[in-house]
Formats: C-alpha cells, structure tokens, sequence
C-alpha cells in the first residue's frame, strides 16, 4: 500500500509539472490566436478564453499546496484530525 | 485493522491530490474543446471534498457514536435478542408440525395445503436472522475500516468510485446507528399486533439459562445444578461439567425458579438463591457462587464456615485448603469427598471439638463425610487432601420437560406471533435500507443503484 501511494504521489508530481508546461503552451498560443490577423472573431474568441482558462490553471496550480492547507484547517476546526497534508 | 483504516486514508488523500492537479491539468489544455474542459472544476472541487473527508474521518467516526449513544440500544443487547429467537425459532417449527399433525388427526387432510405457506416463512425468518446476526456483526466491527474504504473509493478521480464509496460509507453508518433499534422496532410491532384468539397467551417458548458454578476456589466438577419451580415444586435437574458449566434448555418462561446445587450428596446454598425468566430473554447466562466452599480437586468439596481469605495450594501432590483466620476462633469444616477422588490427610491448626464421619452413596459414589466443630490454634487453618485421578460423572434420567397443555389458541398465538417477527425484521431492514440510500445520495453518490429491487 505504501508503493501505491508513493505511485500516486510520483503522478501527482509528474501531472503538476505536465501542467506548469501546458499552461506556458496555452497561454502562447492563446496570445497567438487573439494577436492573429485572421479575421473572424471566433477565433479570437478562443484565443480569449484559452488565456483565461491557462492563467486561472497557473493560479490553481501555484495555490495548491495552500488550498489543502486551508481545508486542513477547516476540517480542523470541526474535529480532531490524524492526518499531515502530503500535497507536493 | 488499525492499518487498513490508516493506509485506506493515505492512500484516499493521494488520489484526491491527484485529482485535483489532473484538474488543473485540464483547465490548462490549450485545446477549445468545451466538452473536456467543463470537467476542470469538477474533478477540483472532487478532490478538495475528498481530502476534506479525509480529514475529517475522526469527527465522522465521533459522530456516528455519539448519535449511537443517543438514540440508544448497544450490540450485545441486539445480538442476545437474536439469539433468543434463533433458539425459539425451533419452537415455532414444531407448533407448525404439531398444527399439521392435529389437521389430519381431525380428518382435515386437505387442510394441510395451508402449511406450505408458514413453512416458507419459517425459511425467511431463519434466513433474515441470520442475514441479521452477520450485518450486526459486520457493523459493530468494521465501521471504521468499511467507512475508511468507502472514502478511499470516494476519492478516485473521474469519480469512478463515487457511488460505490459514498455508499459504503451510508451502510456503515446507518447499520452502526440504526441496527441496535432492531429488538425495539420488533416489540413495538408485536406489541401492537393483537393475536386472533380471546386470550392473550404469551408464547410459552422454552427458556434456555447457561451458566457456570464456582466457590470460593475451583467449580464442583460433575455435580448437578436443579431448578425447582417454587410454584408447582417441579425439578429440572441438569449435569455440570468439570469445569462447572451447565447449560439448562427446556425451562418455561416467566417462572420462578430456586437454583440448587447437589454435590457429593449435599444441597449447597448458591447466590443467586433464584432466578426468574421472562418471555423476553430466552437465552440467560447466570454466574452461580457457592460462598465459604472450596472445590480444590473435582470430586472433592471443603466448606470452611469463617475465613478471612481462602488459599489453595499444590505441595508434593499432596493439596493444601489453607484458611487465614483469627486464632481462637470457632470454626466449623466440613470434608466431602468421593472415595475414588481423594483422601483426607491432615487438618493442621485446628482444635476439633466434635467429629462425625459417615459414609453416603451418591450416584454410585462412596462418598465419605467428616464434620468437624472447633477452633483455630493459629491464624491459618490447613486441610490436606491427597487427590487421585477421577472423573465425576453422575448418571441423570433425561429431564422431564413440563407439560402444558397445548391449546389450539397457544398454536395459533405462537404462530401469529412468528408472523409478527417476521415482518418486523423484514421491514426494518428495508427501511434501513431505504435510508441507506438517501445518505449515499446526499453524499453524493448520484445514480445509486441497488441490486435488489427496493
């Protein structure tokens, strides 16, 4: 069982960096498609909301640590707790 | 078990970190695709309730007590009731038999079609008992484990394991709390439920008391333990094992009954000196204490009428009964022993008095019997048996179980009553069902889906 978890936690650290490359590759090419002299909207549209989406990702992605803590708290302060956060 | 619930919990709170970054992941794809990305908040928002449930499991566990504790009934009650009416159950198989058996006697052998039906449900109830006793079992051991599971199940991304999870967790909750209010539910049911005859005859199923004998030191191994109903005078007289433990079947409830113990050709005083059964408990275990004897070898018996402390001791194979006692007290013994069990040493500090001997047979048994009046020289009273190697074994006739006259009203009571059981297990175990599901939705465990049709 302690192999299973470190597996997930080596995932973990692995689809956090995957992601921390996704959002640069989102961001650029959502700067990309808003600055493109195409001239529908549409895909400026999606240019749009990929520059939204990447930066609210980089902003989950960088509080993660802190929002487990948090809901550590939380939980608490409702009740008695036995486990340490392992968030990377 | 301790292990299982914590590495359950590691492991739970890895994946619900997991998926949370593969969220984020997803929020993070560079690609328009609306479909994927509306999974995003989702799989975070899974992760973060996971964790939070992770964290909480204590609390979760503190809470299901203490709404146990409040609504009241524990699992030893629960699983004494069960067993009460396992053994009664019988009884109600053979009213069944003896129904049958008065039908074609009447010349009414058609009639006996209408067992068929009573004898199905005579199946369902030993199989919803025992269903029962395993979910009782179940709950009142594994709640921790089953609801550390459940969350670990809760917790995997993708909600895979979503409603699978949140319903482990509802059944072991609702179990733990609602099963214990089983024995109410049934009283309640059968309480109300008024049976067709004029009289309200409680079924007289046959209470069974298992007990153990003891003194002050040792049980009387092969003696025999009598329940004498002190209303009608009859006896029921039951062997005792070496290690003096009986288990007396075939007893009426609501009766009163004097416990006596006959050993080695005496009647010894017991406490409890009665007992009383109720229809309620058919199944009782009762401790016996025989006060100021000794067993120290099995067919041997000291009575020792003042002792401040009672020692017993083995030296040399010779067995000492030491009895601490103020010097100069009067003291009165009295040996019993079987022939073919021991035989009297020495009694040392001891200024006899009086001295009687006699021989008595008991069951076959030469039993020898000293009595002795007088008083301690010192502050320790000896008696010294030298054992030899038996076995007690008195030969009983086979008890006359009391007969009461069977009335076609008492059958048809027993089995309206059997009835009534049944439908109270059964329906409260659908309601616990019932509400297991509701939990496990508000979970949420969405599309719960049973195997059974409910």
């Amino acid at each position: 069982m302690a192999d299973l978890v470190e597996f997930i936690s080596m995932l973990t650290m692995r689809v956090a960096s995957i992601a921390w490359g996704l959002f640069l590759l989102a961001w650029s090419i959502g700067w990309l498609l808003r600055g493109s002299p195409v001239p529908f909207m549409r895909v400026k549209r999606v240019g749009q909301d990929l520059i939204e989406d990447a930066i609210w990702a980089a902003f989950w992605l960088a509080i993660g640590s802190s929002v487990f803590a948090l809901v550590s708290y939380i939980a608490s302060s409702i009740g008695p707790t036995t486990i340490n956060t392992t968030a990377p | 078990m301790v292990s299982i619930v914590n590495e359950a919990l590691y492991t739970a709170l890895a994946l619900a970190v997991l998926s949370y970054y593969i969220g984020v992941l997803v929020l993070a794809l560079p690609v328009p695709l609306r479909g994927i990305k509306k999974w995003a908040p989702y799989l975070m928002q899974d992760g973060l309730l996971a964790a939070l449930f992770v964290f909480i499991f204590s609390t979760i566990i503190d809470l299901v007590e203490y709404l146990r504790n409040l609504i009241g009934g524990s699992f030893d009650e629960l699983l004494d009731y069960l067993k009460s009416l396992y053994a009664n159950a019988f009884g109600y198989i053979l009213s069944l038999k003896l129904i049958g058996t008065l039908i074609s006697s009447a010349g009414l052998q058609p009639l006996t079609g209408i067992l068929g039906p009573l004898f199905s449900v005579a199946t369902l109830l030993f199989s919803l008992l025992g269903l029962t006793l395993i979910l009782a079992s179940i709950a009142a051991s594994l709640k921790e484990v089953m609801i550390a599971l459940g969350i670990l199940l809760y917790s995997l991304p993708f909600r895979i394991g979503r409603a699978a999870g949140s319903t482990l967790i509802a059944f072991a909750m609702v179990m733990y709390i609602g099963l214990p209010l089983l024995p109410a539910w049934s009283t309640m049911i059968a309480g109300s439920i008024m049976p067709p005859s004029s009289t309200a005859i409680p079924p007289p199923g046959p209470v069974t008391i298992e007990g153990c004998i003891h003194g002050d030191y040792g049980a009387p191994g092969g003696a025999i333990v009598k329940f004498r109903d002190t209303v009608s005078g009859i006896e029921h007289e039951y062997a005792v094992d070496h290690n003096g433990c009986f288990i007396a079947t075939g007893l009426s409830a609501n009766h009163h009954y004097a416990v006596v113990v006959e050993y080695l050709s005496h009647e010894l005083p017991t406490v409890p000196y009665s007992i009383e059964t109720s229809e309620a408990w058919s199944y009782m275990t009762i401790e016996v204490y025989t006060p100021s004897i000794v067993y120290p070898h099995e067919g041997v018996l000291v009575y020792l009428s003042s002792c401040n402390n009672t020692v017993v001791e083995e030296h040399d194979s010779v067995i000492n009964v030491l009895c601490s006692v103020k010097p100069g007290t009067e003291l009165g013994i009295m040996v019993a022993y079987a022939d073919a069990c021991a035989s009297l040493q020495d009694i040392g500090g001891y200024d006899i008095r009086e001295k009687h001997v006699r021989d008595v047979e008991w069951f076959g048994y030469n039993i020898t019997v000293i009595d002795m009046i007088g008083y301690s020289v010192k502050d320790n009273v000896s008696v010294s048996i030298k054992p030899r190697e038996c076995r007690i074994q008195p030969s009983l006739q086979p008890s006359d179980v009391a007969d009461e006259d069977v009335v076609l009203d008492v059958i048809v009571s027993i089995i309206w009553y059997w009835l009534t059981i049944t439908v109270s297990i059964s329906s409260y175990l659908a309601l616990l069902v019932m509400i297991t599901i509701g939990v496990a939705r508000a979970l949420g465990g969405y599309y719960v889906r049973l195997p059974i049709p409910v």
